[in-house]
């Protein structure tokens, strides 16, 4: 029981913020968000739908992998496997957040700004640096998740053996002493 | 029932924890201290810029054989950062039909911290009537550290 109520709070961070808030931004203040996109789409490549309609996507498959990462027994191999996952589609929305909605710039941010027909700005934000090293830390990491997981299988092995110990009823003495 | 022992993962995989927790902290400060420098580089240009607007726009060079060339001088451009940035500029002028007038300015510089340097782009013209045709310019700029994997930069193309 523990188990699943530990997934379902694991899952409610990016349930929130990744699709709940960016919705009811969407439906609450449809204005707001038209109006945004207007002023976004006349001056620059970004769309807002598109975009939050990513985040969603994302969100649930991080939902999904957080609750199945909490309900998993330490020692089973969906443990290791959907932390992996988490932690890859983690990575995955840093790039998309970095890229505006495009993860393959990896870590860089493109923006063209056309201001009438006399001036157009391409602008570039170059964060490779910061794509590097969090793509290290997350291998790292899986690396760490499944050395981890191996010493737990082993760790279990230790726990039920000892139960079993515990629970065989102790040898009778063959020969009672009179009392 | 008695509790089962707590469990200690290894060391090897206790070191490879804190080697990431590490790792995390130097990715920090490195990218604050990139970051940093660039802007402050980026600071450092924009006052050299608004400097020669005041005092008029320097269009010649004396060079190393004591000739003038025409050329646009960017005259103090300083790292007030801890970390060495690459600064690149490339500016084209355009014609009616947006054609390159000219040879393309281009010219970059490294810039250690603490360091001023000047910025020279010789024009390539050779007279006046060179000028006569210009009709807008594209201008890119590029600064960045750290082997070019922190930095930004902007191309603006401006039609006159």
């Amino acid at each position: 029981m523990f188990r699943y109520v530990k997934a379902v709070f694991s899952a409610i961070p990016p349930i929130l913020f990744l699709v709940i808030i960016p919705q009811l931004l969407l439906v609450r203040f449809p204005q707001l968000v038209q109006s945004g996109q207007t002023i976004l789409g006349q001056y620059t490549n970004i769309n807002v739908t598109s975009f939050i309609t990513g985040l969603n996507v994302i969100g649930i498959a991080l939902a999904v992998l957080s609750a199945v990462q909490s309900w998993a027994y330490k020692w089973s191999i969906v443990n290791p496997v959907s932390s992996s996952l988490r932690m890859m589609v983690s990575f995955v929305l840093m790039l998309y957040i970095i890229g505006l909605g495009n993860a393959s710039t990896l870590g860089v941010t493109r923006l063209n700004i056309v201001v009438g027909a006399k001036l157009g700005i391409q602008f570039n934000l170059t964060l490779t640096f910061l794509t590097v090293m969090v793509g290290t830390a997350v291998t790292l990491k899986i690396i760490q998740k499944t050395m981890k997981w191996r010493e737990d299988v082993g760790f279990h092995r230790l726990d039920l053996q000892a139960e079993a110990q515990a629970s065989q009823p102790l040898p009778m003495s063959p020969n009672p002493r009179p009392a | 029932m008695p509790k089962a022992p707590k469990h200690r993962y290894s060391k090897k995989v206790r070191a490879l924890g804190y080697g990431i927790i590490l790792l995390q902290i130097a990715t920090v400060a490195l990218l604050f201290l990139a970051v940093y420098s660039n802007v402050r580089t980026v600071y450092s240009l924009g006052s050299s810029l608004t400097s020669l607007t005041g005092n008029g726009l320097s269009v010649q060079n004396v060079t190393s054989n004591g000739q003038i060339q025409r050329a646009y001088v960017l005259p103090k451009i300083t790292n007030n950062g801890y970390l060495t940035v690459s600064l690149s500029v490339n500016a084209a002028f355009l014609n009616s039909q947006g054609q390159t007038v000219g040879n393309p300015l281009s010219q970059s510089l490294t810039i250690a911290p603490g360091q001023t340097r000047p910025l020279v782009l010789p024009t390539g013209f050779a007279a006046s009537s060179d000028v006569s045709g210009i009709q807008g310019v594209r201008l890119s700029v590029e600064i960045n550290s750290i082997f070019g994997l922190v930095g930004g930069g902007f191309t603006a193309t401006v039609i006159f």
